[in-house]
């Protein structure tokens, strides 16, 4: 079975593939669109059985925030499947291997993914480490009881006055928000697809001429003259636009509830409410991440509290092991290959986790699913302080 | 204790009387929606038990229509040490004497009560999330309601437990339980001590119905003959469109480490006929996500377990260890306990060790209000978060950041008792 990147010819095939494991039919005209403004085709991969596309996989080039603002080339790696009848071939271990060499041999530092199924990427060196919570809140019980104060208006754009304030919002918010990634014009229109999207719904807060936040929304009707807002996507790019964006959506006439799906794990919205109870949380895994580089990962953030650290990390894909030591603090970090003895030993996949800050070091000490050297019988707690990740992780975008 | 005597717009503020129990039972328990039963003797029981003198009960013409209350317990805190926390609890005005202002001068008189008895910390379990804002509790510890079905319950990674597990009485936690939990409190800031009568109450071997499916079971971890954790639970038959079966329900799960949580959470997903298994009172931070093989399957929602009330700043700023050294000094800002109103100078050393003394007229770092500091105390909230909401104003830039590094921690907050 060969590995390769589909042709143009392919092309249909590949992600009628794609999509039939997804559970979805696609059309020829969508599938044109999907190839002008969303793919790389040189990213993408086909397994073929003879005539047959029997897998497929593929990543989508990003550009990442870190905490403290810093940028990394990312690896968006999504297109997973493998057809039922050649399960358990190692054809998805192939793929995955054959993207990761690819995105390192670009420079890519990290990869990053939405899982289908949260058992499937640990093998591969993915930790969880972006969760996000869905919500559900009735309007009634909405009010703030604390909010920061604004002094904006909202405007009801069209689509396509929509995208670049949007655009503008996004741009913004990302600097700030550790787990962004980039999305370029061609993926606004994408994203926002001119014949689906006539549903949705446009929503922005202005300051002056300058948007700084912005929701998109469906309304579903689930009675007389009442429904649920359905929030597909909110961004902001300051706690005031924030604050005012909200209070916008839960005033929306006729809505008796909000929902909204992948919002960040720190949002200030519970702390606002006079009745923070009334916003039901669910947590889920979003994005995990695989650290592909992990000296450029390490040094590519800043860490709020000053400190030096050995971190020794096995490789989920190789068993390779590799030793680090990072010095960072706020206004940045080196880190470099090692020969000392380690503080703390882990996996790639549970250092991705509490390099966002998703799990403490402490408690994977606490479990043994990281050893602390007997030398440096505090280097988990040490190591909590250096990794404390204000803001939480989160990214909006989905790929 | 003087009674507190007083009235006010014809209502009277006073303790409860032990000859007034049965009457305050039985309206407290209207309060929550329910009858007021018990055994025959355990009215006297609890007559023996309480401290009346920290009750705080409202009275129309000898009629009681209102009560407050507060346990007497010590709550961890970060670091491993513990403050005294006055528990309140049996919070209710009666039906008949709504918005009259009752609850908030009783809630005024208890807290003042609480504060000259030398407590610092005043903490609840809101039966709504509406309410205590007002009174200056912020929410300090959040837990949450997990539920998993046993067959997606593999874990990736077992940590090495060499202990034993094996099922005992009530009675014999009732034995063990205070020293595993005693353990416990050094890993989880917010969990409280449990006072006797409240252990007596949980544990005891009494079988009103014998062929009730309800009574719950118990199982001890033990290693070289110690206990080091216990479970409580209960099973439902009760099957499914997906199962058949038995859903577990985990009443209390406490453990003096997290490789003997990770023992008992083993035994138990893997007990014979059980689908599901749900634990309402868990830690927050859980340790689950990390140990299971496929995470998503966990569910998992959070919400607001203890209210924290701050009385006493310097008491409760001096108690807590902190993450890291620094100094800071806090301007709090409290309508509802006005002793409280003032500035606050935190200074903590590199071993975590806080001092606190009140320096009012010097110009703060930051302003918030009593209830922020409620939120960020127990070390699970981030004052970056609360600002971003609105809730603190930063007089010197990276006061709030310098904040989030003291107080924030390692420890998985964990509250376990409900009161």
């Amino acid at each position: 079975m060969e590995i390769r990147p589909p042709t143009e010819e392919e092309f249909l095939s590949w992600r009628i593939r794609v999509r039939m494991s997804l559970g979805d039919h696609v059309s020829e005209e969508d599938t044109r669109f999907m190839r002008a403004h969303r793919v790389e085709m040189d990213r993408l991969l086909l397994c073929k059985d003879g005539e047959e596309i029997v897998g497929s996989g593929g990543a989508d080039s990003f550009d990442m925030t870190l905490h403290g603002g810093g940028i990394v080339p990312v690896a968006g790696v999504a297109y997973i499947t493998t057809a039922s009848t050649h399960r358990r071939r190692g054809i998805q271990r192939s793929i995955m291997e054959r993207i990761h060499n690819d995105a390192r041999g670009r420079g890519d530092k990290a990869a990053i993914l939405w899982a289908s199924q949260s058992s499937l990427y640990g093998r591969y060196g993915y930790g969880n480490a972006m969760p996000a919570c869905n919500w559900r809140i009735l309007t009634d019980c909405g009010d703030y009881a604390h909010a920061p104060d604004w002094s904006g208006h909202f405007v009801r754009p069209q689509r396509d006055e929509a995208i670049p304030l949007m655009k503008g919002v996004y741009e913004r918010a990302r600097e700030n928000r550790p787990g962004m990634v980039t999305r370029n014009d061609k993926r606004w229109e994408y994203e926002i697809h001119p014949d689906h999207s006539a549903d949705e719904f446009f929503l922005v807060y202005k300051e002056g001429s300058e948007a700084h936040a912005y929701a998109r929304y469906r309304f579903n009707f689930t009675g007389d003259f009442v429904g649920t807002l359905n929030v597909i996507e909110a961004v902001s790019s300051s706690d005031s636009s924030h604050a005012a964006l909200w209070r916008h959506l839960l005033d929306e006439d006729l809505a008796k509830d909000v929902k909204a799906t992948n919002r960040p794990i720190d949002d200030p919205l519970y702390w606002m409410l006079a009745d923070p109870r009334r916003l039901n949380r669910s947590f889920t895994d979003a994005i995990w991440l695989k650290l592909l580089d992990v000296a450029a990962m390490l040094e590519g953030r800043t860490y709020p509290a000053e400190g030096s650290l050995v971190i020794q990390v096995v490789d989920s894909e190789s068993d390779d092991v590799m030793t680090f030591a990072l010095d960072g603090g706020p206004d940045g970090a080196r880190c470099v290959r090692t020969d000392s003895l380690p503080d703390l030993v882990m996996r790639d996949t549970d250092l991705a986790s509490a390099y966002m800050g998703a799990v403490s070091f402490s408690m994977l000490v606490n479990l043994g699913m990281v050893e602390e050297s007997v030398k440096s019988s505090d280097a988990a707690r040490r190591a909590d302080a250096m990794f404390r990740s204000v803001p939480a992780g989160w990214n909006p975008h989905h790929f | 204790m003087v009674d507190k005597l007083d009235i006010v717009d014809g209502i009277e503020y006073r303790s409860a009387r032990p000859h007034e129990l049965l009457e305050w039972e039985r309206m407290v328990a209207r309060g929550f929606g329910d009858h007021f039963r018990s055994l025959p003797d355990e009215l006297e029981f609890y007559r023996e038990k309480i401290d009346f003198s920290r009750s705080l009960c409202a009275f129309d013409d000898g009629e009681m229509v209102g009560s407050t209350f507060s346990v007497g317990y010590k709550s961890a805190l970060p670091g491993g040490v513990a403050l005294d926390l006055g528990g309140v609890t049996a919070v209710v005005v009666s039906a008949t004497h709504r918005r009259r202002g009752i609850l908030t001068e009783m809630m005024r008189r208890l807290l003042r009560n609480e504060y000259e008895l030398g407590v610092p910390l005043a903490g609840l379990w809101a039966s709504q999330s509406i309410i205590y804002g007002r009174f200056g509790y912020g929410i300090s510890v959040q837990q949450s309601s997990v539920k998993i079905a046993t067959r997606h319950s593999a874990f990736r990674h077992m940590p090495r437990a060499s202990g034993k597990i094996r099922f005992v009485d009530a009675s014999h936690i009732r034995e063990v339980g205070p020293s595993v939990w005693d353990s416990a409190m050094e890993l989880h800031p917010g969990m409280v001590a449990r006072v006797g009568m409240e252990w007596d109450r949980g544990f005891r071997d009494i079988s009103r119905d014998p062929w009730s499916k309800e009574e719950p079971f118990f199982i001890v971890y033990e290693e070289g003959g110690s206990a080091l954790g216990y479970a409580k639970y209960r099973m439902f038959h009760k099957d499914t469109d997906d199962d058949e079966g038995i859903e577990l329900r985990i009443n209390e799960l406490v453990a003096a480490n997290a490789v003997v949580e990770s023992a008992l959470w083993r035994f138990i997903l893997d007990i014979d006929l059980v689908h599901t298994v749900v634990h309402n009172m868990h830690p927050h931070r859980t340790i689950l996500t990390w140990l299971l093989r496929d995470p998503r399957k966990l569910s998992l929602e959070p919400y607001d377990a203890l209210w924290l009330r701050i009385l006493d700043p310097v008491a409760a700023l001096s108690g807590r260890r902190y993450s890291a050294s620094g100094s800071i000094s806090i301007r709090l800002v409290d309508d509802f306990c006005p002793w409280v109103n003032g500035v606050y100078r935190l200074d903590a050393d590199g071993d975590g060790v806080g001092s606190c003394v009140r320096v009012d007229g010097v110009s703060a770092d930051v302003t918030m209000p009593a209830a922020t500091l409620a939120s960020i105390y127990m070390g699970e909230h981030y004052l970056a978060h609360l600002k971003s909401a609105g809730r603190v104003d930063e007089h010197k830039p990276g006061a709030v950041g310098l904040a989030d590094m003291m107080f924030s921690t390692s420890d998985v907050q964990y509250v376990v008792h409900d009161f």
